[in-house]
């Protein structure tokens, strides 16, 4: 069907389907922007075309900026995300070469156990969680978010950056070292770069569940202005059974921006370093 | 020589003693001075306070709150910290402060005073003065809050929660007295009848029965109640759910459902209600004055033909699921002295009446004192709301509310019965499911 010459058979094959895909991926983000815009009278108005704009305001985001904190939810969202991911990735980095290259007793084990790691729901960990960052004083403070995100970041990171060392050849540092380089100098001047599409893959993917958080942002930063996006929206913005639904709309619109402009430049390597190690060559 | 004398005299001269006797004095009227000013011993200057709560409809209050507890706190040289959370977020941040700490005091919801027992101090002495001072507590608040007896959260009221309606749709369908709520009184099967003309005439009503914390609760299990029907008996032991009249009563709503009610009710939450209304789908459902409200704000012209009504009577009488929230310490925190502090200051009449009366009630009162306060006679579309803590009764009634009225009430049993009688066409089914899954809790 696909590379069909025939029309009739090119649309009902690829057109079709993609279209169909595409209206069903992208109405999300249609509505959140159409409502985000619209007026509140407006939204309960229904002799109004519901799927297109009566009238355009901007009252919704001036409501986010002038009657809430969200200029520093998003400087908090952005901090804490920037610095999770990195200090996840420097992590997954060592970890995923170690896991694919050195070969030490227990190292499968070891493998397998952080993988394992991954597998714990947040939900279970919160408690717990609580208690360290209590001991250590860190509640309300970026650190709180900082060192318990990479717990759900380094498992995950380090096994698909270990998936793209393996399929890179193992003779293009070994030559490396050959001619002179340490171990760490052929991971950084090596490996590294080699590795370019597999780091953005793990960057965005930490980066993105660190911007979309909610628990651990819930339970260990949420007082005063100490607030991210994703609770920020949602304390602020819903009061009790009513919903701010333009002032909602207008948060989701901002608060996705970020990840979505983020995708748009990196697509073509996220998918390359995801896919990494997925058949043998 | 003048020391010798000294000694011999007890160590301390006559103007000595005079000259301490002044201080001291005048030390006591300042100290007297201090405690009416600023209402808190000193111990507590330095320290920190958090408090915890759900965010309110009525913005006006959360402000009030806020800066009464900022300046309580400049006032004694505390550090005051209120945070205000969306109401389904509250419970996991209270788990969290239990066992991490870093809160003093939590808003407790029905039954967290049970669940949470272990972890709370008692304010026994606290709640009782406020309760005095008040007139007396409300039967809902006496139902609800103690546990064991003892007061662990001292109560503070429970949002309003009765039938909203537009008065036009509903005068054309037959309500008697429609233009003025304080005025009907329906039974279950009045109302539904007024449904079925309405929704015949385009304008159904609306009831959700999803999961959701608020309207699903707050209308199944008063229509169970006034249907004869209830999860335990008055022991906590004996499951008194499939009884033939609430059978009975369930058989009618399931007609009135298909007749009267928009059949999308089930997948709503809280919210849904409130936007149908809003919009001009709904002639009437179950909900806070938040609709009201909202409607006053933004569409005014709608907002002339909102009113409220008690809600109807069923074979057993009127109920309504109604029980106190608390302010409660918790035993972890590092401030317990200067938590007292706060709740006895703010409790007082002046805080509490301002904080109580600026929310225009829309919190319905825990003691007696507010019922003929003028603030239920402002506006005579809230005036129907006064009367609704005479008909107040707890989740697990007739027993105590206690974990595992809380544990059903969780798991939205009732709830899912009523929504799986109308899906299904099958109430004596769905009350033998309900009864079953409530078997397991109470584990009889």
């Amino acid at each position: 069907m696909v590379g069909s010459e025939t029309l009739g058979k090119r649309v009902l094959g690829i057109y079709l389907p993609l279209a169909f895909f595409i209206f069903f991926l992208l109405f999300p983000f249609y509505w959140m922007s159409l409502v985000s815009f619209k007026p509140t009278n407006d939204l309960f108005e229904l002799k109004y075309n519901p799927f297109w704009l009566q009238t355009f305001t901007l009252e919704n985001y001036l409501y986010l900026f002038q009657n809430t904190d969200f200029s520093e939810w998003l400087k908090n969202t952005l901090i804490i995300s920037v610095v999770s991911t990195v200090l996840s990735l420097g992590c997954s980095i060592l970890i995923g070469y170690a896991l694919a290259r050195l070969r030490f007793p227990g190292s499968n084990f070891l493998g397998v156990g952080i993988f394992l790691a991954y597998l714990v729901p947040p939900t279970l960990l919160f408690i717990p969680l609580s208690q360290v960052i209590a001991k250590l004083n860190l509640y309300n403070t970026y650190w709180a978010l900082i060192l318990t995100y990479p717990t759900q970041l380094i498992p995950f990171a380090s096994w698909l950056l270990m998936g793209y060392f393996r399929t890179i050849p193992k003779e293009i540092e070994e030559c490396a070292m050959a001619d002179g380089c340490t171990r760490m100098q052929a991971l950084v001047k090596i490996i590294l770069p080699l590795s370019l599409p597999g780091m953005i893959s793990a960057g965005i993917f930490c980066f993105t569940l660190c911007w979309n958080e909610f628990l651990y942002a819930l339970i260990f930063m949420s007082s005063g202005p100490m607030k991210t996006i994703p609770v920020g929206t949602v304390s602020d913005l819903i009061k009790a059974d009513t919903l701010f639904w333009g002032a909602l709309m207008a948060s989701a619109v901002l608060g996705s921006f970020p990840i979505a402009f983020l995708y748009s430049f990196f697509v073509k390597y996220y998918v390359e370093g995801l896919t990494a190690g997925a058949v043998k060559r | 020589m003048k020391d010798k004398k000294r000694e011999r005299r007890g160590k301390i001269s006559r103007r000595e003693f005079l000259k301490a006797g002044v201080v001291g004095l005048g030390m006591a009227a300042m100290g007297g001075l201090t405690e009416k000013a600023f209402g808190a011993p000193a111990v507590i200057k330095g320290t920190k306070l958090t408090i915890l709560q759900g965010t309110y409809f009525i913005a006006p209050g959360q402000d009030l709150y806020k800066k009464q507890a900022l300046e309580w706190g400049q006032a004694n040289g505390v550090q005051v910290s209120a945070d205000f959370l969306n109401w389904p977020d509250l419970q996991p941040k209270i788990a969290a402060a239990i066992q991490g700490g870093g809160v003093d005091i939590v808003e407790l919801w029905p039954g967290w005073n049970y669940l949470y027992e272990k972890s709370l101090v008692d304010v026994t002495d606290m709640a009782q003065e406020f309760g005095k001072r008040g007139g007396g507590f409300e039967p809902y608040v006496l139902n609800s809050a103690p546990v064991k007896g003892r007061f662990l959260g001292i109560p503070h009221g429970y949002n309003n929660n009765s039938i909203n309606y537009r008065i036009s749709w509903l005068k054309e369908a037959g309500c008697p007295n429609a233009e003025d709520g304080n005025k009907v009184e329906l039974t279950w099967d009045q109302y539904h009848a007024i449904a079925k003309k309405c929704k015949a005439a385009g304008h159904p009503f609306g009831q959700a029965l999803g999961h959701s914390t608020g309207d699903p609760p707050g209308f199944c299990y008063p229509y169970m109640w006034a249907h004869g029907g209830m999860e335990v008996s008055k022991d906590g032991k004996s499951i008194q759910f499939n009884k033939p009249e609430f059978v009975d009563g369930m058989r009618k709503f399931i007609q009135a459902w298909k007749d009267g009610y928009d059949e999308t009710g089930t997948s709503w939450d809280d919210s849904n209600n409130n936007r149908a209304f809003l919009s001009g789908q709904i002639a009437s459902t179950v909900n806070a004055s938040s609709i009201y409200f909202a409607a006053k704000k933004d569409k005014p012209e709608l907002a002339k033909d909102i009113h409220h009504m008690l809600f109807p009577k069923g074979p057993a009488g009127r109920f309504y699921w109604l029980e106190s929230r608390t302010f409660a310490i918790l035993k972890n925190s590092k401030n317990i002295a200067g938590a007292k502090e706060f709740l006895k200051w703010w409790f007082q009449d002046k805080q509490y009446g301002d904080w109580w009366r600026i929310q225009e009630g829309y919190m319905l009162q825990p003691v007696k004192k507010y019922y003929n306060d003028p603030t239920w006679f402002k506006d005579p579309k809230m005036s129907p709301f006064r009367e609704e803590p005479k008909y107040g009764i707890n989740q697990g009634y007739a027993g105590p509310p206690n974990q595992r009225a809380a544990l059903a009430w969780s798991k939205y049993i009732v709830v899912d019965t009523f929504a799986k009688a109308v899906q299904s066409g099958d109430a004596k089914a769905s009350i033998e499911w309900g009864a079953e899954q409530l078997k397991r809790i109470y584990r009889v």
